[in-house]
């Protein structure tokens, strides 16, 4: 019974429901939208450095990452990739001969790590032919070809078709250096594509290198939302003996990023429903004493306090019952639009196109997180009635019949 | 007369008036809160980076920055000290000597990072005094040098071993020399773990035949928002031609990249902060115009004309608008200011991941006197907009029908 008088009275005063029910829907809204657009904010930023350079999983010879020589390979490199790119959940296998050495151009001399790589399979790993801003993906000069990132070559005054010269130790250990053709610029938010790397085909790099083909890394991307932690399992229980990390041990600083935008998150989080509750409190107080002649005649004529508290709060609830649909619909369908779209933040900020980043922000929001998010704002709307509802109670039903 | 009138009437119906204050009261505190956690974050950035190495400010010989090589030293001067620690907001000026040599001990070599120190003012930069992991920090008159962990690793060394550099000095002389390590150092990232020698200063002035010359000054200052009339000041001041003096955003662009795209999340979540605020004061206002049909009607059928009413309830609103700012920041203030004194910690595996690269995982404020303002003058605007409803409300208002509904 007190459930029809608490839903009729909700219908009753339609603009007052209309306002609580509107703190509702903005409530659930804001934090659908907070949460895809930070989820959106961090995740393009990471996809930039694990999609373009690190990459989901990488394997070494463990005595590689010690001491970057060259004699470290990883045994029966190539058929691992091939047999790793078959695997469920792996989306590509590339291998990488790796060296240290140094670049020079006319003007200048910088250290690179010079990555001799597997063209097709690199373009599928790490979508390295996307990036190219200026040049070509390896077509168009025959000999010894070479793709630097724009600061490297702003470093060393060189453009397109500019001749630079690799001078590295090779397998023999003996020092050798070899001219390369720039055929493409590839451009990036990651400082190593950017300023430390210098990537050439493999075949070129290993006629002078010497190295009969054997590679020193191999790079696993996986199909979106798999865990990475399943596959390295598995690698290391079929193949004992190399080094195989996730991108959160080669790269912790984005591990490191993922917790302080998520614990960040949280917080922001929580001032919006401090907010949240507040308007609620606010309003449904109003509300209460505006209907102290209503409240105090059930009072009078035998309703007693604790049905009159219980009938507050039941009025909050459906309020957000029907608030809470409405506001995610709202605020999936901005998520949606946003998703398909991207939010364009060039109004926002010229400095990210010339730092590598694209301005468009994709919102994501994890399905499970909806719910999370109702719930939680029903459990701040109930909070929120508690105290107009005590204070409905604290109403002296004299005084309500006095002034009728 | 209208704002004696005005103010009667909000002091005549206290508990309404109370609410609607609060509602205003309680956005600026949320607004402040939420602003100070962010420059607080800013703050803590610039000063982490700041103190990781590189300083605020660094002196170096003009085109060192760009060419960090040993040919680029200067003249350590006291002339020119002098002048630097007496611009005002300087705190330290930290010289350094910093080339590459290569390191060896037994049948290993690696190459390393060599930076001649003076032990005392380093520390008050980096602190770098704490990372000791294994016996002692230099004094300025030792001969001896202390290693980064990485590397002690590799050339397997420990403290009472010598260690031996050898590398390329001033003018291409040949530099070499046998340091006992006096202490073992713990850096967290990995790149600097692995590669980094100190010796005092004197020290790799002998080394890399350098007279009195060292590679750059690195300054700290006492706040990061000053940097850039610090440059200003000490440039005017010294020689320009042969030296170069560069702010922290020059030398490390990444870290105004990251600071950048921070900013910009941080501005569209205080943007959903408002428009959550928003729709709270609006309830309220939307609630407290209910509440006074009522009083609305009797006074128009009294003869108060419309307009004269419309102007009481805007300086109403006005009133405990403002009352309700200024009462946000009232409240803002000392909560911020405890905050800023006793930065929240974070628990957890977020923390961890934070302080694995040495950065104390908490929640910093900043109490920059331009937030305050900034958040109350935002949110006196939008009551301003907001405190439009009741006045059309007034305007369409039917005095018999306003008294019928009560």
């Amino acid at each position: 019974m007190l459930l029809k008088i608490a839903w009729r009275n909700v219908w009753r005063s339609k603009g007052r429901s209309l306002v609580v029910m509107g703190a509702i829907v903005v409530g659930i809204w804001a934090l659908i939208f907070g949460t895809g657009f930070m989820n959106g904010f961090l995740v393009g930023y990471m996809a930039n450095i694990i999609d373009n350079d690190v990459s989901n999983i990488q394997v070494h010879n463990a005595a590689f990452k010690e001491d970057f020589e060259v004699k470290y390979f990883i045994p029966d490199g190539h058929a691992k990739a091939r047999a790793l790119s078959k695997w469920p959940g792996v989306k590509g296998a590339t291998t990488r001969m790796i060296t240290n050495g140094m670049i020079a151009s006319p003007k200048k001399a910088s250290g690179v790590q010079i990555r001799g790589i597997d063209i097709v399979n690199e373009a599928i790993v790490t979508n390295l032919d996307s990036i190219i801003s200026e040049g070509t993906y390896f077509t168009g000069i025959k000999r010894n070809p070479i793709i630097i990132g724009s600061k490297l070559a702003e470093k060393l005054k060189v453009k397109l078709r500019s001749k630079v010269v690799l001078t590295f130790n090779n397998a023999d250990g003996d020092i050798t250096a070899a001219a390369f053709r720039i055929v493409g610029i590839v451009t990036s938010s990651s400082l190593n594509i950017s300023q430390r790397y210098a990537f050439v085909r493999q075949i070129d790099l290993d006629k002078i290198l010497g190295m009969n083909g054997q590679i020193h890394e191999i790079a696993v991307v996986t199909e979106p939302r798999i865990e990475e932690s399943a596959i390295t399992k598995r690698y290391q229980d079929e193949y004992n003996g190399d080094l195989v990390e996730s991108w959160r041990e080669i790269a912790p600083e984005l591990a490191f990023m993922q917790e302080m935008y998520g614990s960040m998150l949280y917080v922001l989080m929580g001032i919006i429903m401090a907010a949240l509750v507040f308007g609620i409190v606010n309003t449904m107080l109003m509300a209460v004493l505006e209907r102290f002649r209503e409240l105090g005649m059930l009072m009078a004529v035998g309703m007693t306090k604790i049905r009159v508290f219980i009938m507050v709060l039941l009025e909050t609830l459906f309020l957000g019952v029907v608030g809470a649909p409405v506001g995610l619909l709202v605020g999936w369908l901005t998520i949606y639009y946003y998703k398909g779209v991207g939010v364009d933040l060039s109004n926002y900020s010229e400095g990210l196109e010339a730092f590598g980043y694209s301005t468009m922000l994709y919102p994501y929001v994890p399905d499970n997180d909806y719910l999370q998010i109702a719930i939680a704002v029903m459990i701040t709307a109930l909070i929120g009635a508690i105290y107009p509802a005590l204070k409905a109670v604290k109403l002296r039903p004299v005084e309500a019949l006095h002034s009728i | 007369m209208y704002i004696i009138l005005a103010w009667r009437n909000i002091w005549r119906n206290k508990r309404r008036s109370y609410i609607t204050i609060a509602s205003i009261t309680f956005a600026v505190l949320l607004a402040c809160v939420m602003r100070s956690m962010q420059l607080g974050s800013y703050e803590r950035m610039i000063e982490n980076a700041a103190r990781f190495y590189t300083g605020y400010i660094q002196v170096h010989q003009n085109g060192y920055w760009d060419e960090k090589i040993i040919d680029n030293s200067f003249a350590y001067d006291e002339q020119l000290v002098k002048t630097i620690e007496s611009t005002q907001g300087v705190e330290v000026a930290v010289p350094r000597v910093e080339s590459f040599a290569l390191a060896s001990f037994g049948t290993k070599s690696k190459g390393s990072l060599v930076i001649g120190i003076d032990p005392e003012k380093e520390n008050l930069l980096t602190y770098v005094k704490d990372k000791i992991v294994a016996g002692e920090y230099l004094t300025s008159d030792d001969n001896s040098a202390m290693i980064a962990e990485g590397l002690a690793t590799y050339l397997k060394l420990d403290v009472g071993d010598t260690l031996v550099l050898i590398g390329q000095g001033y003018h291409g002389s040949n530099a070499a020399g046998l340091f006992v390590i006096k202490g073992i150092m713990k850096f967290p990232v990995p790149n600097q773990n692995n590669q980094t020698v100190y010796i005092p200063l004197k020290e790799a002035q002998w080394f890399y035949a350098l007279e009195n010359q060292i590679t750059s000054i690195s300054l700290v200052v006492d706040q990061a928002k000053n940097v850039d009339r610090i440059v200003a000041d000490i440039s005017a001041n010294i020689d320009m031609e042969a030296l170069e003096v560069m702010g922290w955003r020059a030398m490390m662009p990444d870290l105004v990249q990251g600071i950048e795209i921070d900013s910009i999340s941080g501005r569209i979540m205080l943007w959903i902060l408002y428009t959550v605020i928003g729709f709270g004061m609006f309830g309220t206002f939307l609630m407290m115009t209910a509440e006074r049909m009522y009083e609305f009607g009797v006074m128009m059928a009294i003869g108060m004309k419309r307009i004269k009413m419309q102007f009481i309830i805007f300086l109403e609103m006005a009133m405990m608008a403002s009352v309700g700012a200024l009462a946000g920041i009232g409240i803002s203030l000392p909560i911020l200011i405890y905050f800023y004194n006793n930065p929240v910690f974070m628990s957890g595996e977020a923390a961890a991941a934070i302080e694995s690269f040495g950065i104390e995982a908490a929640y910093f404020f900043s109490l920059e006197p331009q937030l305050f303002y900034n958040q109350a003058w935002a949110i006196l605007l939008m009551a301003f907009i907001l405190s439009f409803y009741p006045l059309i409300v007034i305007h369409r208002l039917k005095p018999v029908e306003a008294m019928r509904e009560a």
